[in-house]
């Protein structure tokens, strides 16, 4: 009995301190605002606008950033298109040396060498 | 090597173009932090892997031509070099603009980029040496490709001392990768891999053709056909 007693002096106040739950809070919350139809549409209105600023700040980002990678890819392709002109003009120029010597062979077995 | 391996690596690394653009930019999902300029990654990584193979086989090619002194291999180093070299200028160069995106500024004087920038340093003096050395220019390239290749390590582990860039190794960047980021990644690296080929052994066949040219030239000379 005695330990009920203290029980029950114990829990009182935690009772006491304990308030409405986050759900009631919230539901108190929409029914002030539904109630009072200025104060809906000015929150309404408010969402909305900081919404549409959130998604222009991520459309000014994208730009940016667009500007970034296209830069990037191009410089990829650029230096890749470099080395081949480069692969291309070693090549010319191994042929030219080949026709070369073909030429020289050909005139050094005229003479008869 | 097959004459089909230059056509085949070529349709391949053309697919594959064609295929990671348009994953790159229609499939993998916008990255959360770095937002789109994220997309640079993975060109970016794909390029800077296939710098890492380049070098690698440069320095390997270089250690058994000077074991060897078969010039066969001195071929593939050269070629190895100079792709190197483009596949580097493309990693600092998209790097560069990434950062320029991700932070503000086009360059960070950090570790790893240093490291890497040396790299790159290392192999355009190889490419000169080869060009303006004369006669032991092999040699001497051979022994520069080795410095080179002994930085590769460094800059992959070089982990815990980059403050800002991407990390890498198992628990890094790549690793950790949302499932299709890493897939449009592993087909990029694939993509490049072909084209590396491609480029290296036509370079090579090219390079082959040069010296043997060269040889015949002073075979004949040596011989008196020609002046």
């Amino acid at each position: 009995m005695r330990k009920l007693v203290i029980l029950m002096c114990l829990s009182m106040p935690a009772a006491a301190l304990a308030g409405p739950t986050p759900p009631e809070l919230r539901e108190k919350c929409a029914a002030a605002i539904n109630a009072d139809e200025d104060f809906k549409q000015d929150m309404i209105k408010f969402a909305n606008e900081e919404t549409a600023a959130k998604h222009a700040r991520a459309d000014e980002d994208v730009q940016r950033n667009e500007r970034h990678v296209i830069l990037g890819y191009a410089a990829m392709w650029v230096i890749a298109a470099g080395f081949l002109l480069f692969l291309w003009l070693r090549q010319e120029g191994l042929n030219r040396q080949i026709i070369a010597l073909k030429r020289e062979l050909a005139d050094a077995i005229k003479e008869g060498k | 090597m097959s004459r089909f391996t230059v056509p085949v690596a070529c349709v391949l690394a053309s697919a594959g173009f064609v295929i990671t653009m348009w994953m790159i930019f229609e499939y993998a999902p916008l990255e959360r932090e770095l937002y789109f300029n994220q997309k640079i990654f993975y060109y970016h990584v794909a390029h800077a892997f296939m710098l890492f193979v380049a070098v690698g086989v440069c320095g390997v090619s270089s250690v058994v031509f000077l074991k060897t002194r078969n010039p066969r291999w001195d071929d593939l180093a050269l070629a190895a070099a100079e792709v190197a070299v483009a596949f580097g200028a493309v990693v600092l160069a998209t790097g560069s603009i990434w950062a320029r995106a991700a932070w503000g500024t086009w360059w960070v004087w950090e570790t790893r980029l240093m490291m890497s920038l040396l790299l790159w340093l290392v192999l355009v003096a190889y490419v000169i040496v080869r060009r303006f050395a004369g006669g032991s220019a092999d040699r001497l390239a051979a022994g520069l490709a080795l410095f080179g290749t002994v930085a590769v390590p460094f800059i992959y582990m070089m982990v815990k001392k980059s403050d800002h860039h991407p990390q890498a190794g198992p628990s890094g960047a790549a690793a950790t990768l949302p499932p299709r980021m890493a897939l449009v990644m592993w087909l990029s690296v694939a993509t490049f891999l072909c084209w590396f080929i491609a480029l290296v052994v036509s370079r090579v066949a090219s390079a082959r053709a040069e010296r043997e040219l060269r040889e015949l030239r002073e075979q004949a000379l040596d011989a008196g056909l020609i002046s």
